[in-house]
């Protein structure tokens, strides 16, 4: 049996939702709207419309939220780390299409026929299958959370300039550069934008900023440098049986 | 013209609320209550005001006390420190000062449309 949530409650996670802050802060807030609210209904005995008139929209509370604690945007150094170990979870997670791949195109290889051509086209929805899953990773991600594996263990966050969640298309469009060959040039734009914003950020209004939680352990540092490393070793090591038999 | 108004309640918040405070503690719900009651021009979205005591709290302006209520939880409410108090001053001198400027200002400029 469903339960629906209490308006109360359900006001106070749809501002919260929209906050960026550290867990005692996001309390602290939450408790007070709480109360507020609580007070606010025994006293006047409001229609719900009329109490959210009064409090103000959540998106409202949480920007009034934002404005009073600016968010701290990610640097350069802590953003790239993130990526490399994005980068690293994205080729160890293609190994087994790649390994897919090269057992396909070898048996092609060596058969004829009907068999050749079934081999051929699996060989081409694999690497159709894996080219998708690169395309979506970062997207996917950021739209679901603002975060990917990697910006979670750097504590970085995509969210929009206003402090909203990233929606679907931006993080779609702020991607983009990585597949045109121009992440260089746009990454390079954090080094002179006033909000550490990538070319792409400035178009589609995102921000990365850090998470207020706590600074990143030297183990997650440590993680998301190793990570690809190890990823491209498998890779080769891989490559090198497979070039053995 | 709404966000010139958004503006000046922005700017002009800190001083209103240090000043209600002045008057005796007072909490969140009643903060709200006594600002209606004292203005019908200066219209808060409620949700916006703690935002705002959370900064006068960390400034040292504000310092929140709980009290017992005959039944319910506590209550939380805020109270101005010595610091608020002398912040509250200097506030309410520099907007008397610069009011009566811009009211001399807007006397003196004759304004077409007018």
């Amino acid at each position: 049996m469903s339960t629906i949530p209490d308006p109360v409650d359900r006001y106070v996670r749809d501002v919260l939702s929209r906050v960026v802050a550290t867990a005692q802060e996001k309390e602290r807030l939450a408790a007070d709207l709480r109360d507020h609210l609580e007070e606010l209904a025994a006293e006047e005995k409001p229609s719900w419309s009329e109490l959210i008139d009064r409090m103000g929209p959540p998106e409202e509370v949480a920007l009034a939220f934002q404005a009073e604690n600016p968010f701290r945007y990610s640097s350069f150094l802590r953003r790239l780390v993130a990526f490399a170990g994005d980068f690293g979870v994205l080729v160890l997670l293609s190994l087994p299409g790649i390994a897919a791949i090269a057992f396909l195109v070898h048996l092609a290889e060596s058969s004829g026929g009907a068999e050749r051509m079934l081999a051929f086209g699996l060989t081409g929805a694999v690497c159709f299958a894996v080219f998708v899953a690169w395309i979506l990773y970062f997207p996917l991600f950021e739209a679901h959370s603002g975060r990917t594996p990697g910006k979670h263990c750097m504590k970085i966050r995509v969210l929009r300039e206003t402090g909203e969640p990233v929606g679907t298309g931006q993080a779609f469009l702020r991607r983009l550069s990585f597949f045109f060959e121009l992440l260089v040039l746009d990454a390079l734009f954090v080094l002179f934008t006033e909000k550490r914003q990538r070319a792409l950020d400035v178009l589609v209004h995102t921000i990365v900023v850090d998470e207020p939680d706590g600074e990143v352990s030297p183990a997650a540092w440590v993680a998301c440098l190793l990570l690809p490393a190890v990823a491209v070793c498998c890779l080769c090591t891989a490559a090198l049986l497979f070039a053995g038999h | 013209m709404e966000r010139f108004e958004r503006e000046l309640k922005r700017g002009t918040l800190e001083m209103v609320l240090l000043h209600l405070l002045r008057q005796g503690p007072s909490y969140g719900y009643e903060m709200v209550a006594r600002l209606r009651a004292g203005s019908t021009d200066f219209e808060l979205k409620e949700g916006t005001l703690y935002p705002v005591l959370y900064r006068l709290e960390s400034a040292g302006w504000i310092e929140p006390e709980w009290r017992h209520r005959e039944r319910g939880v506590p209550r939380k409410y805020y109270r101005l420190t010595p610091e608020g108090e002398e912040r509250s001053r200097e506030l309410v001198a520099a907007w008397r000062s610069f009011s009566s400027s811009v009211d001399e200002l807007l006397g003196e400029v004759a304004v077409d449309s007018e």
